[in-house]
């Protein structure tokens, strides 16, 4: 194919693919300074703990978000198989919440794990690692001062919940769960939401498929996020 | 923060060219109570100090700075078994490159970690693997013992019990069972667990059992679907080529391989494996390009050797015969290479004369004669003062040089004195077969005879399109085979003239006219048939 000056015409979508992936790696590179830097300056006042939160969360939210792009860039151009293979949920939970440990620790928020320790399930523990981890990212932000994280076998399907006590999802976002395009609100994208949504799908066995569900009735009174997987 | 105990006992290496990520993860270390800490700036280093200790855990990131990587120490360490197999190889890296990724998964890394990591998440890791390690530790022993029977038995035992490490048992023991030719048991196995889900790595398995029970047709498609469904599944690919060699189908191999290739790029024994396919299957762009690419991937890596270097610039010589254009792209590269060789390894007599006589190749392709001639002398004095016979390699190199000097009836009589020695040795001829008009050697005369038929049968069919695939191939095999080049003329002919002129086909009959004719001469017995074809394509390209 070529336009009507002999070239042929740019991949956009590749272009923004590679330079994605430069500014994933740069912005690895900042948080990782970042991280020393907070290592070798304890904390003194609250306004440097907020002020560390916020740089912090900035940049692994720009982090999150470069990822997620990849990711769905590589969905889309079939390089990002589902790598099924058995793993204990405790485990990808625990690594999760020890990953953002200190933003957790900024932000003053408490969090609680109730999983069982002998729950073991098939999934992809890469793709669910990081769906649990744009979730959690979020909820430090929305969040008053209180996350659950939990996991169950439910009717044959594990469930990874998220409850936290902010305000809840917005209704817009409540709305829409069947809608496979990426929705552009006032609240954002809602990229976090269509990556869970597409990790969650892909994981299917038999007739069953993955699934995510938004509620705002959690036990802790805001909002709640539901990971079904077979 | 609670954490297991026994760190006390363990020795620790950590490799980082900052200085302050280094500091960091020591600190860590040893807020977990580890003993012994060293640390190593660069990839060199890393190797140096693991030569002298037994580390039980290493921790090294990716990116070393200039030199070797992270990835080209732990390739190092495997390939010099110099790693305990009880060793923890943690690889950490800031970039979260797919091919880095990949091909640094071939070495087995115990674990990857993606930076920036904090000691919660280290320690979490760091307590798994250990646990995981205590707990096959002592099948991992009888694996190193080389006593395969008390492995599978330990893995059954453990297997037995359902717990956190029976899917690494179960995967350990299908690889046992099958190194042990116990197929019944491996499929059993694998059949098991594909019960419960179908997973990549019972599948691989599956297929590599029914492979070795002799059913190499169904161990192909099945492992064509697992690559299909998930085409970043190495194994899949490694089993498949182990397939096509079973088969004996090297043009496969080559499709299987380029396909590997694409996936993982920076894998350096897969691009060399491809560049030695295609340069079997006298696929030049391929094998050159993948030459190339296993040249660069080895600056730093233990997988280097000198053959690589000389072979990618013998498949730039070569492509020159084909095209020009892309050999003249590559030669720039060949040449630095080929020069670069005496100081990067210590060429054997009969290694610096190849040398030469590949380097004087690609000088004659660019049209450099005089440096060409330079280097064929070069060469020829160094073989002069090697004692006779010279291997064939090297005399099929000599043979090359002279051809392209424009020296070829010295050639053609080195060859005919080739042939003349080797009468009884078919591996010999079948390395000399591509140089000359008709194959010697048994299994290339089949070869030809069988590509030829099949040809000749489709064209009287009047299947056109089949039969110039034969000879496209028997041509690609046989490059200087008159009879095959004038058999492609003829198809190719015959299809336009049922079907009429396409502009792709008749440039293809023009170029192949082309080369016939500057290789014969009217005394030659197919010159009659060159000349009427050739009429034919005139009078064709009128209409």
């Amino acid at each position: 194919m070529s336009d009507k000056t002999g070239r042929r015409p740019i991949d956009f979508s590749f272009v923004l693919a590679s330079s994605v992936h430069d500014m994933k790696n740069s912005v690895s590179m900042l948080l990782n300074s970042l991280e020393e830097v907070i290592h070798s300056t304890p904390i003194e006042n609250e306004q440097q703990r907020r002020r560390f939160g916020t740089l912090q969360y900035e940049a692994s939210r720009i982090n999150t978000e470069l990822i997620q792009l990849l990711s769905i860039y590589r969905m889309q151009t079939r390089r990002l198989p589902v790598n099924l293979d058995q793993h204990y949920v405790i485990d990808v939970l625990e690594e999760q919440l020890a990953r953002n440990h200190m933003l957790f620790e900024t932000r003053s928020v408490g969090v609680e794990m109730d999983c069982d320790t002998d729950l073991a399930w098939f999934f992809d523990a890469d793709l669910v690692g990081s769906v649990v981890h744009n979730v959690l990212v979020n909820c430090a932000r929305y969040t008053r001062k209180a996350l659950q994280i939990s996991a169950r076998q439910q009717a044959g399907m594990l469930c990874i919940s998220i409850a936290d006590d902010g305000r809840g999802y917005p209704p817009a976002m409540l709305r829409e769960p069947d809608s496979d395009t990426v929705y552009a609100g006032e609240e954002g994208t809602h990229l976090g939401l269509f990556f869970a949504r597409e990790v969650a799908a892909m994981h299917c066995e038999d007739q069953r498929r993955g699934r995510v569900e938004l509620a705002n009735d959690s036990a802790l009174g805001g909002g709640l996020f539901s990971l079904y997987l077979p | 923060m609670a954490h297991r105990s026994g760190y006390s006992e363990l020795t620790a290496l950590v490799v980082d060219n900052f200085d302050s990520f280094r500091t960091t993860v020591c600190k860590m270390l040893k807020e977990f109570g580890v003993g012994a800490i060293d640390t190593a700036g660069n990839g060199n280093q890393a190797l140096k100090a693991c030569y002298s200790n037994d580390y039980d855990l290493v921790l090294c990131d990716y990116n070393l700075g200039p030199g070797r990587s992270g990835q080209h120490v732990l390739e190092e360490l495997r390939f010099r078994k110099a790693l305990k197999r009880s060793s923890l190889f943690v690889l950490l890296s800031a970039e979260t490159d797919k091919s880095m990724i990949m091909a640094a998964f071939d070495n087995e890394p115990d674990a990857y970690l993606s930076k920036p990591i904090t000691t919660r998440v280290l320690q979490q890791r760091l307590d798994r693997l250990l646990q995981q390690r205590d707990e096959l530790l002592r099948i991992h022993e009888a694996i190193a013992a080389g006593s395969t029977e008390r492995a599978i038995a330990l893995c059954r035992q453990k297997i037995e019990k359902p717990g956190r490490y029976t899917g690494a048992c179960q995967k350990l023991l299908g690889t046992l069972y099958l190194q042990h030719g116990a197929h019944g048991a491996a499929e059993a196995l694998y059949r098991q667990v594909l019960q419960v889900r179908q997973l990549d790595w019972a599948r691989v398995g599956l297929a590599r059992v029914r492979q070795a029970q002799g059913d190499v047709a169904v161990a192909a498609q099945w492992l064509g679907e697992i690559v299909r469904g998930n085409p970043l599944c190495m194994p899949a690919y490694d089993a498949l080529a182990e397939n096509c060699q079973c088969r004996r189908d090297p043009q496969q191999l080559q499709a299987v391989l380029q396909q590997a290739a694409a996936v993982s790029p920076r894998s350096i024994l897969r691009q060399k494996y491809l560049a030695e396919t295609a340069a079997g299957n006298n696929d030049l762009p391929v094998a050159a390009s993948a030459y190339r690419r296993t040249v660069r991937l080895g600056q730093y890596s233990c997988h280097d050797c000198i053959e690589n270097h000389i072979n990618f610039g013998r498949a730039v010589a070569a492509l020159f015969r084909e095209e020009r254009r892309a050999a003249e792209d590559l030669s720039r590269d060949a040449l630095r290479v080929l020069a670069d060789i005496p100081r990067r390894f210590e060429p054997t007599a009969e290694q610096g004369g190849q040398t030469h006589l590949v380097e004087s190749q690609v000088y004659a392709g660019q049209g450099n004669r005089l440096r060409a001639g330079v280097s064929l002398q070069a060469g020829e004095e160094t073989l002069q003062q090697l004692p006779a016979p010279l291997s064939v390699e090297t005399q099929l190199d000599h043979a090359m040089a002279l051809s392209v000097n424009g020296k070829r009836r010295e050639a053609d009589k080195l060859l005919t004195g080739l042939i003349e020695h080797h009468r009884n040795d078919q591996q010999a001829l079948e390395k000399i077969d591509r140089l000359l008009e008709e194959p010697q050697s048994d299994a290339n005369r089949r070869t030809v005879a069988e590509l030829n038929r099949s040809g000749i049968g489709h064209y009287n069919d009047r299947q056109f399109k089949q039969a110039i695939e034969y000879f496209m191939r028997a041509k690609r095999l046989f490059p200087n085979h008159i009879g095959v080049h004038l058999n492609l003329v003829q198809a190719l002919l015959g299809e336009m003239q049922e079907y009429g002129r396409e502009e792709e086909r008749l440039k293809l009959c023009s170029a192949t006219i082309a080369k016939i004719e500057s290789r014969i001469d009217h005394t030659h017995r197919q010159y009659g048939r060159f000349a009427k074809l050739r009429h034919s394509l005139v009078q064709l390209e009128r209409e």
